[in-house]
């Protein structure tokens, strides 16, 4: 059990390329926090330095009050799970996960113990004299979990465990990981691309772009409060809807009365905000006319692909079949409290009264 | 593998035509031959030659010279094995770690390989000859009594180290190539689970590079076997007083030194199925404790 602080963590390669430009994070005992962006942005780097398997160039971390910079990956307390899983091929199941047990010279019935305990937790009890060839892609991923429990260690490293998974065993296996971290109670950090995995599983998510922080928070904050463009537009599928605000509000307009922004804005609303309107009385915060130019039905709901005046894509989400046809004009509205608004540097901005 | 289906009925068997008349130009026929010279005996002349049967055979292997050169090939063959694949590991696991300059080292370990066996031998001769070597000058001046050509063991040390010698290119190629093919996310799950330097070389690399290892003992054995004529010609000659003496090199001797046609064809029989046995015990049982990922 312990906590993990990071420190102002830079890496510079050679060739004077900045990796990781001065992450800072602190990550409290027993919370799993899930470090997601696009590929390249850093995350990766970021585990893999936490892990020791990545020199820092400057910045300090620190694991349950030890400061790690100079341990070895062994030293460290620390248990990974790899996006290949890395199970030792040559080593059966039960082997696999005795090996750091062995190396730690943790006595046998101890070892014995655990991996009947971890074996149990994660049925993987049949699977125990195999070799990692002769098991699914599934029960694999389930033996490099157990690697990390048996060893009891102060954190669960994660590096895209699931992207090898089909979604319907990453669905699966996403509950399960929440759930034995729960019970286990092991300070995890998790890295991943894929948002909808983020939000599931993220006690706090870390949103990092090109090796900086964009923002950290509960899921539902970064979505209802997105801290600039950027994770406005990563976070929520489909992504965000952006409109310049210096652009001339062809086929756009924000209620008279609301006050703006001085210089150039950018306004975002979420596709699942808009409603479309069949009347046309009232006043609306914001309104839209769009050429509906594209419908996806996703079962549930339907996506529209509309078409402002002035070429602009706007989503837009109904629920069930739309009742219109492409080339329909269709007009949308969206209240105040769904309305983000991020200035020039694509920062949010906060609208008051 | 996805079976190819010709339109041509002749065109598979011309793109196989090549590789077909090389192996019956240079192994079927000749080993027909072989097969075919053991069971006849020439005159003292010549001149003609007539069929003895098995006799070739019964005469060899009674003959203790050829039980002894036997025991010589083994000995050869396994030490040259050994040592020039545990040498070619060790400088593949060293060239493995370093990372600025390490293609000039690949390719300064590659050159020995482009040396010809004979010529190869005639290098370790003219280092650690009695009579003008530099090393063997050293080793005497240094109290140690060198003198490969009187001494039957140290002439087998100095044909076993030339021969290693000239295979430890090839080996360590592959050893290099067998190191790159580890998933480098295994040694860092090795290294976390607290596994370092020959702990993690002896239980997560090695058993990895089973198959490389696999390979190269054949390769190696088969080379020990054949192709080190050149060396020991050059090196030895066979002596002293047959001490180095393998069954290649015996084959040659009697055969076309000793004019033995008979007795030298049945003796390369002998040691085609020695070889052929070998390997295929090779693949029978340490194979199975090969691991193919």
């Amino acid at each position: 059990m312990a906590e993990i602080i990071l420190k102002d963590i830079r890496k510079t390669y050679a060739g004077a390329v900045e990796a990781i430009q001065g992450v800072s994070l602190e990550i409290k005992d027993g919370e799993l926090v899930v470090l997601v962006g696009p590929s390249g942005c850093g995350k990766s780097t970021l585990l893999r330095m936490i892990a020791g398997l990545e020199g820092i160039t400057s910045g300090e971390i620190l694991i349950g009050d030890r400061r790690v910079n100079d341990l070895e990956p062994a030293e460290r307390d620390i248990a990974m799970v790899f996006q290949n899983y890395a199970l030792y091929p040559h080593m059966t199941v039960r082997q696999n996960l005795a090996y750091g047990l062995k190396n730690r010279k943790t006595p046998k019935d101890e070892i014995e113990r655990r991996i009947a305990v971890a074996a149990k937790t994660l049925e993987i009890e049949p699977y125990l004299d195999r070799k990692p060839r002769q098991l699914s892609g599934g029960q694999r991923q389930r033996v490099a979990m157990g690697r990390a429990i048996v060893r009891e260690p102060a954190a669960f490293l994660f590096d895209e465990p699931l992207s090898n998974l089909d979604a319907k065993l990453r669905g699966q296996m996403r509950i399960e990981i929440k759930r034995l971290q729960r019970s286990l109670g092991t300070t995890s950090v998790y890295v991943t691309h894929d948002q909808m995995e983020a939000m599931t599983l993220a006690d706090k998510l870390v949103v990092v772009n090109a090796g900086r922080i964009e923002q950290v928070g509960t899921p539902i904050e970064l979505y209802e409060r997105p801290a600039t463009v950027f994770v406005a537009t990563f976070i929520g599928s489909p992504s965000m809807n952006l409109l310049d605000g210096d652009a001339s509000m062809d086929g756009w307009a924000l209620a008279s009365h609301l006050p703006r922004p001085s210089g150039p804005f950018t306004i975002g609303i979420r596709p699942e905000d808009l409603t479309v309107i069949k009347d046309q009385a009232g006043i609306r915060d914001f309104e839209a006319t769009v050429r509906v130019d594209g419908i996806e039905l996703v079962g549930a709901e339907s996506l529209l692909h509309g078409r402002l005046a002035s070429g602009r894509d706007l989503v837009f989400r109904v629920s069930g079949r739309a009742d219109f046809e492409i080339g329909d004009e269709v007009k949308v509205a969206a209240s105040l409290k769904d309305l983000h608004l991020f200035d020039a540097q694509g920062r949010r901005v906060t609208l008051d009264r | 593998m996805q079976p190819v289906v010709f339109p041509n009925k002749i065109l598979p068997y011309l793109l196989l035509a090549p590789q077909i008349v090389l192996t019956v130009v240079f192994f079927f026929w000749p080993a027909s031959q072989a097969l075919y010279q053991s069971v006849l005996r020439e005159d003292p002349f010549g001149l003609k030659s007539g069929f003895v049967g098995l006799a070739n055979f019964r005469t060899i292997l009674s003959d203790p010279a050829y039980l002894h050169s036997l025991n010589v090939t083994a000995v050869f063959s396994l030490a040259t094995a050994l040592l020039s694949m545990a040498v070619a590991l060790l400088l593949a696991a060293s060239a493995d770690r370093v990372v600025r300059g390490r293609n000039v080292y690949r390719t300064l370990l590659i050159w020995p390989y482009a040396v010809a066996p004979a010529v190869a031998g005639m290098l370790w001769l003219f280092m650690f000859n009695p009579a003008m070597g530099t090393f063997a000058y050293l080793l005497r001046r240094n109290g140690f009594v060198w003198d490969p050509l009187l001494n039957g063991n140290q002439a087998m040390l100095l044909v076993i180290v030339a021969a290693a010698w000239k295979q430890i290119s090839y080996n360590f190629l592959f050893f290099v190539a067998g190191l790159q093919a580890i998933p480098k996310s295994l040694i860092e799950a090795a290294s976390i689970d607290g596994a370092r330097g020959t702990k993690r070389f002896w239980t997560i690399v090695f058993p990895l590079l089973a198959p490389t290892t696999f390979f190269l003992l054949v390769v190696n054995t088969v080379y020990a076997f054949f192709d080190t004529f050149g060396i020991i010609h050059a090196v030895t000659g066979g002596g002293p007083a047959k001490a180095t003496e393998t069954l290649v090199y015996k084959v040659y001797n009697d055969g076309f030194v000793n004019l033995d046609l008979g007795g030298s064809a049945a003796q390369s029989v002998i040691l085609m199925v020695i070889v052929v046995a070998l390997t295929a015990f090779q693949f029978r049982f340490v194979e199975k404790r090969v691991h193919y990922s």
